[in-house]
């Protein structure tokens, strides 16, 4: 055990920027469950996942200088896990998308936590899978139209009217 | 920071895929936010996943990155071990080069200025960098590789002939260029060629026997007392005639069968 384990994680991203390898092995040992988790939420092939983490660890200890300071580690982390799970998409079409089931609003987490229950949550539940997986994709994991496009194995275009049926429909019920 | 947490019940379903839509999303959420929720699902993953992936992240990063002259040669086609081989000589060094592209610079622009004296600098300075660059790039001392080179499988004849050669290309390449943009095309700015060619092949023989350091240093040197003595009085180019020329071609020819004769002198 060394001392970077009470380290907090900007510390060590700033660490891992100088050169620690091993400021980077606790950074892995921190971050890597939970984006292994989460990314096989939106890719039921763990290889693809596995392949994804790889490169966005890889990506950490290559870009960390690049971190401004501010924010969350863990969000800057998920950046770029999510887009290393799209090029890992990219490069293997063939391999079918899971539905995309799970609802995400808003990335605020009060908001979040106050709509569960509240009418929010029960209008989003009345939406289509389709919808909202739209909804999920640009509204939580924080992709463009085209990134989320990709991940849904949908055209931009399809991306964005889906948005705006999304949002007209949520309206309807909530106003 | 909120007073929500996910308790175990809540990670595991959460990890499980079984958490409905809307809670999953609260959770991770909040998980970007929250060092202790992210630490109860650590147990979720299996620890042989994360250390399979975490080998392969660490061959990765340790992996050193190749230096732009290494990847140039990859990128016209040579072998991965023969790039690495070069690439290791200090002669093939960015710095090297650089220097190297001074010198020639200053030697052309004086040639430019007085119109002999000049020209007679840029020819004697010519031949010596590819002997200083060969003389550096292999041996006790030159290579930063040499015991591993000893222990490998590898011919050191034929490492220390594709060093030389690579060093003689990249310095000879530097002068023609600079002689050709600085001095004209008038074919004295290639009349350094062959004496470089046998000024690099001597110091190589007498490499078999000695330090290539001093091997280089002393041809260097020998060539600089007969450029001077020759030129004692006023300005000559005598030594690089037709006469020279045919003198330079026969020290190479000798110098190379010689090579040949003891190759197995440098292994």
């Amino acid at each position: 055990m060394s001392e970077h384990e009470s380290w907090t994680d900007a510390r060590l991203l700033e660490a891992v920027a100088g050169g620690d390898r091993r400021a980077l092995e606790v950074l892995y040992a921190r971050h890597a469950p939970w984006l292994v988790i989460r990314l096989t939420r939106r890719c039921a092939d763990p290889a693809l996942v596995d392949e994804a983490v790889q490169d966005t660890f890889v990506a950490v200890w290559r870009t960390a200088r690049t971190w401004k300071g501010k924010g969350e580690v863990a969000a800057w982390i998920w950046g770029i896990g999510i887009r290393r799970l799209l090029d890992q998409l990219r490069r293997r079409p063939a391999v079918p998308l899971p539905a995309y089931e799970q609802v995400m609003v808003s990335a605020e987490e009060q908001v979040l936590l106050g709509i569960e229950y509240g009418e929010l949550g029960q209008a989003m539940g009345r939406l289509s899978p389709e919808l909202r997986a739209v909804v999920q994709a640009t509204v939580l994991d924080g992709l463009t139209t085209r990134e989320a496009g990709r991940l849904l194995g949908i055209p931009a275009g399809t991306v964005k009217t889906r948005m705006m049926r999304a949002k007209a429909l949520l309206r309807e019920e909530l106003v | 920071m909120s007073t929500w947490h996910m308790d175990d019940g809540l990670a595991v379903r959460y990890a499980d895929g079984e958490l409905n839509p809307t809670l999953a999303a609260s959770v991770e959420a909040h998980l970007l936010a929250c060092d202790r929720c992210r630490s109860l699902l650590a147990p979720r993953v299996p620890r042989s996943r994360l250390d399979r992936v975490w080998a392969e992240v660490a061959d990765a990063v340790d992996t050193p990155t190749p230096g732009p002259f290494e990847q140039l040669l990859r990128a016209i086609g040579v072998h991965d071990h023969t790039a690495r081989l070069l690439g290791a000589t200090h002669s093939l060094r960015l710095p090297w080069i650089a220097a190297s592209t001074v010198a020639l610079l200053f030697a052309a622009l004086a040639s430019g200025e007085t119109t002999r004296w000049g020209l007679l600098s840029y020819l004697t300075l010519a031949p010596i960098l590819p002997v200083a660059g060969v003389a550096v790039a292999f041996g006790r001392d030159g290579d930063p590789a040499h015991e591993i080179g000893l222990a490998a499988p590898y011919s050191m004849f034929r490492l220390m002939l594709m060093r030389a050669a690579a060093v003689l290309t990249s310095s000879s390449a530097l002068a023609l260029v600079m002689g050709l943009g600085l001095l004209g095309d008038d074919w004295t700015v290639a009349a350094w060629l062959l004496p470089s060619l046998a000024l690099t092949s001597l110091t190589l023989v007498l490499s078999s026997r000695f330090d290539p350091r001093h091997c280089g240093a002393a041809v260097a040197a020998t060539w600089l007392v007969v450029v001077v003595a020759t030129n004692l009085r006023e300005p000559s180019l005598a030594m690089f005639g037709g006469a020279g020329q045919a003198g330079y071609l026969a020290i190479t020819f000798v110098s190379g069968v010689l090579l040949i004769a003891r190759r197995r002198e440098f292994s």
